[in-house]
């Protein structure tokens, strides 16, 4: 009987034997450059469903403000002994990591990885003053899971119907105008329908599970080819309700990215880098696998969707937290040595986002609730790592940095900000960042710099 | 949004040679089309059960809709019996299919499995443990039993539900003085997805704008401090024969108890600046709060629109939504909240019931089965017999295990635009490339193979009808599409059923059928 666990896509198609030819996929002369390897870059969001605590992923270290930290925190302090220090370049005094992210400190000390501190959706730079007295727009809904993923997956504050076009697809839209687009999408998630990767031109792959996934039960008799053709020719009618037609959309779309898809990765090998076993790992290997077949896709550019779940600790936190963090650094880390054994570490970025960040002074489950500006990594080659970007907020309840009174900060670095920097760095014309990111302009320190070629430019 | 005439019926169907006539002058837009029994039971019952079956369609043809849906609120319930001790959560998902299967209470387990949709509790994540299946048989005991009563009796069963109590932390929440604040998240989801929602809506489910054509947020995060400080005192029953205490574990064999010593000394901002004192009683705040709630505005344009959602079409109009948004604001008697009546005004409504008629329906009608009503109809359709055994793995496959939604949020939301249209579809969110086929792979399985080690098909009827392809086809269409299979679909049906790959084979021919029929979009897309 068949059981519909997660089938290893990676461990069947590659072995067999049909391979492809790059030119199948290639669109007119960008091959050529392309083929030579001088010329990819894949962007990958980790997106932490739930709204990660990053006030328990990057702790102060120093004295007073582990004092601090540990007074406020109470309950869902971490102790100080199992932190794992890290001094970020920028920084004057020392920080440190969760006790499970020995790997990421390997990586930041190591200059691979950094974090922008305190950020998410503002549309310009926000005091406390501001926000309470309702001068400054805000993000509609905050502190809503549903909203908050969205605009974080959107870049936008306000909506009034349910958004269609993220961040990531607008990216694909700049990117698919300079590089044209192939027969395979540019943007893929391994983490499900987000809309974070749909554009207005450019058309993701979506998928919760294996997308190579294929029509069963067809043997080649004449019966089961009648009956194929005839489920094909079910799936063209067009004479039907609207959502009937999307559902026909949805299928033959799949069947043939899933076609394509086995084809190119056919041409591969299973990389030795070893993944855990979590969903996180398995979405991230294979990532890095289709990341292999880059030359038989025929894509100059990708970028990737993949996702973690269950961040949304109102209770139990620290072993929750501590499980998710530990699956965490072990895929990220796995992912990056997989850009190793790939040979392309510079040309693969990876960053995180999150719905938010929780309050910083728990509640009476041993949990905290829904915030706002948070931590995020980013991790790849090109990366310049070992450092802070942005201002780390100031760890006090309800003043300064604090929206309300139980530790919910203010964005510091906006949204736009972060994502423009990874833009400019995979391809978006600077002058194009604004129609992506419609707020960057209201923020003077612009980029970040964090990776080459948007080092603290002004837009 | 102009019609296309697009459901004439193939000729080779079994139609009365008026009706068809009729319906073909229809399609000019001249002359309203009969409509035969087949179509309206066939329709009516996948609106309110898991599936037609041949004993059903026969069922509803011999009386009206009103004394159907009569008997289906008096329908015996089918109860979830008590997890033993060494029971997992598979004893729970396996009780959901057999009863979907089964139960003669079809539209209570709609309503209640719509309701478990809106008001989400699951087994993912770290606060109901699966070794605690007796949350879950709980939960769904209090859902069915409430699911033709009145909503506040509903909200208040699920506000002191142990189950809900562990999932959104409601339960042990303490009212502590000092260096800790209650915690937020029933008092944020109870709001913002139980009742009222995030911003204030017009009766016909619209939101409504302020002068600047802004939305109008219901609460705020004092309202949440409000609400969560309410929600405090409250923790699980007492086990058999023992006294409770505020922090014992778990124990779900019924409502949650008050602790007034654990409950919040504090006033309390609740919504349309009403504030609770402080030094409350808690049994009389706790329903002074959610009477608060009961009697926001938003609560039956919120619910009903939902509820339509599910049962109905992923699009209804604005005014449907306002003629069910009044029963439940009033369900003729003065009583508001009144279940049965707003399940009645969905189902009867003339919106619900106008593609009775082919020609009346829409471009935008129907709903995207989800998972597991796709399931079920396919399982119903072939006559299964099963003990629920594997049938979760399909479903998890398909993004919808019982009782394991990802989050609070249910296994997708209830606004999700379909991509390539200006149309809801909120089921679509489940609809990626991989489910898409899984969907299609279980077809292939329960037609060709095998579900579950013990769940049987009984496809005979169809190899019966198979030598004679357009009885076959006739047969499809009358048990599977309320007899509104589109032309093109049957001529094609009909040319493969009828070439020489399936000749002197009935069986082959009648799963060809099957199979063809219960994966295509015209039947995974409900109208």
């Amino acid at each position: 009987m068949p059981k519909f666990t997660r089938r290893d896509f990676l461990k069947t198609s590659c072995c067999t034997a049909a391979g492809v030819a790059a030119t199948s996929f290639s669109r007119f002369g960008l091959m050529n450059a392309y083929a030579q390897g001088t010329d990819y870059k894949a962007l990958v969001c980790i997106f932490l469903f739930g709204g990660n605590d990053a006030n328990n992923m990057i702790i102060p270290y120093d004295k007073a403000g582990y004092m601090n930290y540990q007074s406020l925190r109470a309950n869902l302090a971490l102790p100080q002994n199992q932190l794992l220090p890290i001094q970020p370049k920028s920084q004057s005094t020392p920080f440190a990591f969760h006790p499970n992210f020995p790997q990421m400190q390997t990586l930041f000390n190591n200059g691979q990885l950094a974090a922008v501190v305190n950020t998410g959706n503002i549309a310009q730079p926000t005091t406390r003053a501001q926000y309470l007295a309702g001068q400054v727009p805000i993000p509609v809904n905050l502190f809503s899971h549903a909203d908050q993923q969205n605009q974080m997956q959107t870049d936008t504050l306000n909506y009034t119907f349910a958004p269609t076009v993220g961040w990531g697809g607008l990216v694909a839209d700049q990117i698919q105008a300079v590089y044209g687009s192939g027969n395979f999408p540019i943007l893929v998630s391994l983490g499900g329908i987000n809309v974070f990767a749909e554009g207005l031109v450019a058309k993701p792959l979506q998928t919760s599970g294996d997308p190579t996934l294929s029509l069963s039960g067809f043997s080649g008799s004449p019966a089961d080819n009648a009956r194929l053709n005839a489920f094909q020719s079910l799936l063209t009618f067009e004479d039907g309700l609207t959502l009937v037609q999307a559902a026909n959309t949805t299928t033959s779309t799949a069947i043939q990215n899933a076609q394509n898809l086995a084809t190119a990765l056919a041409s591969g090998t299973r990389l030795k880098t070893v993944f855990p076993k979590s969903p996180l790992g398995t979405q991230l290997q294979e990532v890095a696998q289709i990341i292999q077949v880059r030359a038989a896709l025929g894509l100059p550019r990708q970028i990737f969707f993949v996702s973690s779940g269950g961040f949304d600790t109102h209770g139990a936190q620290i072993p929750t937290q501590g499980r998710l963090l530990l699956d965490l650094n072990e895929s990220m880390n796995a992912f990056y040595q997989a850009t190793i054994e790939l040979q392309i570490p510079q040309q693969v970025t990876a960053f995180t986002m999150s719905d938010f960040a929780r309050t910083f002074q728990p509640d009476s489950t041993d949990g905290s609730d829904h915030a706002w500006g948070s931590h995020q990594l980013i991790m790849g080659g090109a990366v310049s790592g070992g450092d802070f970007y942005g201002t780390f907020p100031t760890l006090a309840l309800g003043v300064q940095d604090d929206a309300t009174n139980q530790g919910r900060w203010i964005p510091t670095t906006s949204l736009d900000q972060y994502g423009a920097t990874l833009a400019q760095w995979f391809g978006v014309p600077t002058a194009n960042l604004p129609s992506v990111f419609p707020h960057l302009n209201n923020f003077p320190a612009g980029l970040l710099g964090f990776l080459p070629g948007g080092a603290k430019a002004r837009i | 949004m102009t019609r296309k005439c697009m459901h004439q019926r193939a000729s080779s169907l079994r139609i009365p040679a008026l009706l068809l006539m009729t319906l073909l002058l229809s399609c000019s837009g001249v002359i309203a089309a009969q409509v035969n029994n087949n179509m309206v039971a066939g329709r009516f019952l996948e609106q309110t059960s898991w599936g037609p079956t041949p004993a059903t369609l026969t069922a509803v043809e011999q009386t009206s809709l009103q004394n159907y849906l009569q008997q289906q609120f008096a329908a015996p319930i089918s109860t979830y019996a008590t997890p033993g001790p060494t029971d997992g959560l598979n004893f729970v998902q396996n009780q959901f299919f057999v009863n979907a299967m089964t139960g003669q209470d079809q539209l209570r387990q709609r309503v209640s499995f719509a309701l478990s949709e809106i008001i989400v509790i699951s087994a993912i994540g770290p606060n109901i443990k699966s070794k605690y299946p007796a949350a879950f048989t709980l939960w769904m005991n209090m859902l069915q039993n409430d699911a033709f009563g009145n909503f506040f009796n509903l909200l208040n069963d699920v506000t002191l539900s142990p189950s809900m109590g562990s999932y959104l932390n409601m339960a042990n929440n303490n009212g502590c003085l000092s260096h800790c604040r209650p915690n937020e998240n029933y008092a944020r989801e109870i709001l913002q997805l139980f009742s009222i929602g995030l911003n204030q809506l017009n009766l016909n489910g619209t939101p409504a704008l302020d002068q600047n054509g802004n939305l109008i947020p219901t609460y705020n995060q004092a309202t949440i401090d409000g609400f969560g400080e309410v929600f405090t005192g409250w923790a699980y029953p007492a086990v058999p024969g023992k006294t409770a205490h505020f922090f014992d574990l778990p124990s779900y064999t019924g409502p949650m108890l008050p602790f007034q010593m654990h409950y919040s000394q504090s006033s309390k901002v609740l919504l349309n600046g009403t504030t609770l004192a402080p030094k409350g009683n808690i049994q009389t705040d706790l329903t002074a709060a959610l009477q608060n709630i009961f009697t926001h505005p938003n609560v039956a344009p919120f619910i009903s629109q939902q509820l339509i959602e599910k049962l109905v079409t992923s699009n209804p109009s604005t005014d449907y939504v306002t003629r069910v948004a009044q029963v439940f604001n009033n369900d003729g008697t003065g009583v508001a909240g009144n279940l049965q009546a707003v399940i009645t005004a969905i189902i009867l409504d003339p919106e619900a019931r106008r593609g009775d008629d082919p020609t009346q329906l829409q471009l935008s009608d129907g709903h995207l089965r989800e998972p597991l009503l796709q399931m079920m109809a396919a399982l119903r359709a072939v006559n299964a017999t099963t003990d629920g055994v594997n049938l979760s793995n399909y479903a998890a496959a398909m993004l919808q295990p019982p009782f394991l939604s990802p989050s609070v949020f249910n296994y997708y939301p209830p606004n999700f635009q379909v991509q390539g249209t200006s149309l809801l579809g909120p089921e679509f969110a489940i609809l990626n490339a991989n489910t898409t086929v899984t969907r299609v792979n279980f077809i292939n399985d329960l037609i060709y193979g095998k579900v579950g080690p013990n769940t049987t098909t009984n496809i005979s009827s169809y190899v019966s009808a198979a030598s004679n392809v357009p009885n076959l086809i006739a047969l499809l269409n009358t048990n599977l599409m309320h007899g509104e299979m589109p032309s093109d679909m049957s001529s094609t049906l009909s040319t493969t059923l009828s070439s020489s790959a399936f000749a002197g084979n009935p069986t082959a021919t009648a799963q060809a059928a099957l199979y063809l029929t219960l994966s295509s979009s015209q039947f995974q897309m409900e109208h």
